[in-house]
C-alpha cells in the first residue's frame, strides 16, 4: 500500500490470473465459507415465500396500481417520475399481474446490489473486502426486505452502488457519460436519485487532469444525465398518450417537485427524522399477517451487527476526516496497514471520499429540508456505507474478520424469519423486534 | 484442500446458524398461551357449536360426528378471530366471569348487542375432522382441521 499515488489508489491491477487464484484461496478459507453461507442464506431469504402475501405490502399499491395504469394506458397518479413503475409494469407484462410480477424487478435489483457492492469494495479496498461486502450486503434485512417488495428504493440502492463502481475507475469522458446516464435513470425513479452523480463528480475532481478538462467532463456527464432524464420521462408520458415534449417534462417535473416540497408535516406514523436512522428508531414493518398463535412478518430492520458497526464507523470516519482535513487524507500515505481507524482513513482516503460522497448526497435532501422522511430514504446511503465497513473489517486480522462474519451470520439467522415471512410465535417476533417502535 | 481447526469452527458456526433458522422461531406449541380477540352476540351462547367424534384433553364438541348431542360441561365453541379471520375452537368462553357478566346483563336487558372480547387461551392441539356452525338452526359445514384452545380468562373490551 505504501507510496501509492493518489490517482491510482483505487485501481488494483494484478493479473487476472493471480486475482482468480487469490479469490479461489479466499473462498476455500474458513472466512470464505462463512461468506458463502451468508450470501446463500441472504439469497434464500430474498426468495422464500416470495409471493406471500398475495395482497400488497406497505406502499406497493402506489407503484403496482400505477404500473397497471401504464399497462392499460391510463395516467400515472403517483408522485414519482415514471421509470420505476415502468420497470414493474414490464415485469407484470412478462410474468403477469401477480405478486411475483410486482416484486421480481426488486429482487433482481437486490441481487445486482450485492454483486456490484462486492465489485466496488474489491476495487476500493481489497479483494478480501469484496468478499466481506458480499456477505454484509447479502445478509442484511434492510436490503433483503426491499428486494422482496414492489417498491422503488432498492432500485436507487443499485444505482448508488453502480455509480460507486464507476468511480473506482480513472475518470474518462465515456465513463463520465455512463455516470451521467445512470444519474438520469436514477432521477427518473425518484428525484433523490440525483445523488448517484456524486461519486462520478468526486472521481472527476480527484482524477489528475487540467481544470478545463474537468469542467468539460462534468458538463458532458451532466448533459448525458439531463438527456437521459428527459428521454425516459418523455417515454413514460408517451406510454399513457400524454403530451411528451421537453416543455411537458419540465412542467410535470416541476409539479411533482412542488408537491414533494410541500410534504413537510411529518404526521404519517411511518415517518422518521434522519437523525433517528442511526439506531434506527423506526424501521418499517412492510408486511404483517397474524394467525392463531403465529405471526408472519417482513421488517426493514437491518442486521444490527452490520447496522450499528457501520453507523459507528461512519461517525468515527467523518469525525476523523473533519479533524485531519480532506487534503491530508488524500495524500499518499506511508502508513503501514493496520487495523486502526486512522490508518484505514490514511490508506484509503480517496476510496472513503468516494463512498461518503454517495452516502452523504443521498441523505442531504432530508437533512437540508423539512420534507417528510422515512427510513427507506436511508437505503442507498446505508448500502454504500456497508462498503466501508467491509473494507475496514477486511483490513483487520484474519481472526477478527472471521469473528465479525460469524456474528453477522448468526444474527442474520436469528432475524431470518422476520426478513422472509417465516411463521414464528408472537414471543419470538417480539424477541427479535424488541423495541416497541420496531414493531 | 487442507481443512484446519478454523474450518471446523466455520462448519460449527454454519450449522448453528442453520439450527437457529430452523428451530429458533418457536412456532406454536401445545401449552402455549395466546391472546385472541373475537366478537360475540348473546345468541352465540346457543348458536356456536361444533360436531366431531374426537376430543382433546377432555375438550369435546357439543355434538358427535353424526350430529347427536353429547353430554359435556364446557363444549368447544367455534369463533372467528378478528385479526386473522381464522376459525378456532375454544372451550370455556361462557364460563369466564367477564363474558358471563356481560351475557347475564344483555339477557336481563334483552339487548342484542355485539361486543368485542379479548381472551387469553391455552393451545391444546389440533382437532381433525370437525364441522362447525355459527347459527342455531344451520347445518354443520364441511369437515376441517381446527386448532383448539381452552380459555384462561376473558374480558369484554368494547361494545359496538
Amino acid at each position: 500500500m505504501e507510496g501509492r499515488s493518489v490517482s491510482t489508489e483505487v485501481i488494483h491491477d494484478p493479473s487476472i490470473r493471480s486475482r482468480f487464484e487469490r479469490a479461489k484461496a479466499l473462498v476455500s478459507s474458513p472466512a470464505g465459507w462463512l461468506v458463502v453461507a451468508a450470501i446463500a442464506l441472504g439469497v434464500f431469504l430474498r426468495f422464500h415465500a416470495f409471493d406471500f402475501p398475495q395482497s400488497f405490502l406497505f406502499d406497493e399499491h402506489h407503484f403496482v396500481n400505477n404500473a397497471r395504469n401504464y399497462i392499460s394506458g391510463r395516467a400515472d397518479q403517483n408522485d414519482h417520475p415514471p421509470f420505476g413503475k415502468l420497470l414493474i409494469a414490464q415485469s407484470m407484462v412478462i410474468l403477469g399481474d401477480t405478486p411475483v410480477g410486482w416484486r421480481l424487478p426488486s429482487a433482481i435489483s437486490g441481487l445486482l446490489t450485492i454483486g456490484l457492492g462486492a465489485v466496488a469494495a474489491g476495487r476500493l479496498f481489497s479483494l478480501e473486502a469484496g468478499f466481506v461486502a458480499g456477505a454484509l450486503l447479502g445478509l442484511d434485512g434492510f436490503l433483503i426486505s426491499y428486494s422482496r417488495a414492489g417498491l422503488l428504493d432498492g432500485f436507487l440502492a443499485t444505482g448508488a452502488m453502480s455509480s460507486v463502481v464507476l468511480a473506482t475507475f480513472p475518470s474518462t469522458v465515456p465513463l463520465a457519460a455512463l455516470g451521467g446516464v445512470l444519474t438520469g435513470i436514477a432521477m427518473n425513479i425518484k428525484f433523490s436519485g440525483v445523488a448517484v452523480f456524486a461519486p462520478v463528480l468526486v472521481n472527476i475532481l480527484l482524477t489528475p487532469q487540467s481544470n478545463a478538462r474537468r469542467i468539460r467532463t462534468i458538463a458532458f456527464a451532466g448533459l448525458c444525465a439531463t438527456i437521459t432524464y428527459f428521454l425516459l420521462f418523455s417515454y413514460g408520458l408517451r406510454v399513457v398518450a400524454h403530451p411528451a415534449s421537453v416543455a411537458d417534462v419540465v412542467a410535470k417535473s416541476r409539479a411533482l417537485l412542488h408537491h414533494h416540497l410541500e410534504l413537510t408535516d411529518m404526521k404519517n406514523p411511518a415517518t422518521s427524522g434522519w437523525v433517528t436512522w442511526a439506531l434506527p428508531v423506526r424501521p418499517l414493518v412492510l408486511g404483517y399477517v397474524e394467525h392463531f398463535g403465529e405471526v408472519r412478518a417482513l421488517t426493514s430492520l437491518g442486521n444490527v451487527v452490520v447496522w450499528w458497526s457501520t453507523v459507528s464507523l461512519t461517525l468515527a470516519l467523518v469525525g476523523l476526516i473533519v479533524w485531519l482535513g480532506i487534503g491530508r487524507i488524500l495524500q499518499p500515505s506511508d502508513e503501514k496497514r493496520s487495523g486502526g481507524v486512522r490508518a484505514f482513513v490514511q490508506v484509503h482516503g480517496r476510496s472513503i471520499c468516494i463512498v461518503l460522497s454517495s452516502a452523504l448526497s443521498f441523505v442531504a435532501p432530508w437533512v437540508a429540508t423539512h420534507r417528510d422522511s422515512y427510513i427507506y430514504h436511508f437505503l442507498p446511503t446505508y448500502a454504500v456505507l456497508v462498503l466501508i465497513s467491509a473494507g475496514f473489517v477486511a483490513a483487520q486480522t484474519a481472526r477478527l474478520t472471521f469473528a465479525v462474519l460469524a456474528l453477522v451470520l448468526l444474527v442474520g439467522a436469528f432475524y431470518a424469519p422476520v426478513w422472509s415471512f417465516m411463521p414464528l410465535s408472537p414471543q419470538a417476533y417480539h424477541a427479535r423486534l424488541f423495541l416497541e417502535s420496531w414493531r | 484442500m487442507a481443512l484446519s481447526k478454523d474450518h471446523a469452527v466455520a462448519v460449527i458456526v454454519i450449522l448453528a446458524a442453520a439450527c437457529i433458522v430452523i428451530f429458533g422461531r418457536r412456532t406454536l406449541a401445545v401449552g402455549d398461551s395466546v391472546g385472541v380477540g373475537f366478537t360475540l352476540v348473546p345468541q352465540d351462547a346457543v348458536a356456536l357449536a361444533c360436531s366431531s367424534d374426537g376430543s382433546l384433553s377432555d375438550a369435546k364438541c357439543e355434538y358427535d360426528g353424526a350430529g347427536n348431542p353429547i353430554d359435556t360441561k364446557e363444549p368447544l365453541r367455534p369463533v372467528v378471530l378478528t385479526s386473522s379471520r381464522d376459525v378456532v375452537l375454544l372451550s370455556g368462553i361462557w364460563a369466564s366471569a367477564g363474558v358471563q357478566d356481560w351475557l347475564q346483563e344483555a339477557r336481563r336487558r334483552e339487548r342484542d348487542e355485539r361486543v368485542e372480547v379479548s381472551c387469553l387461551v391455552k393451545y391444546i392441539g389440533t382437532m381433525h375432522d370437525v364441522a362447525v356452525r355459527f347459527r342455531e338452526h344451520d347445518a354443520f359445514g364441511a369437515r376441517v382441521r381446527l386448532r383448539v384452545a381452552t380459555v384462561s380468562e376473558c374480558r369484554v373490551t368494547k361494545k359496538e
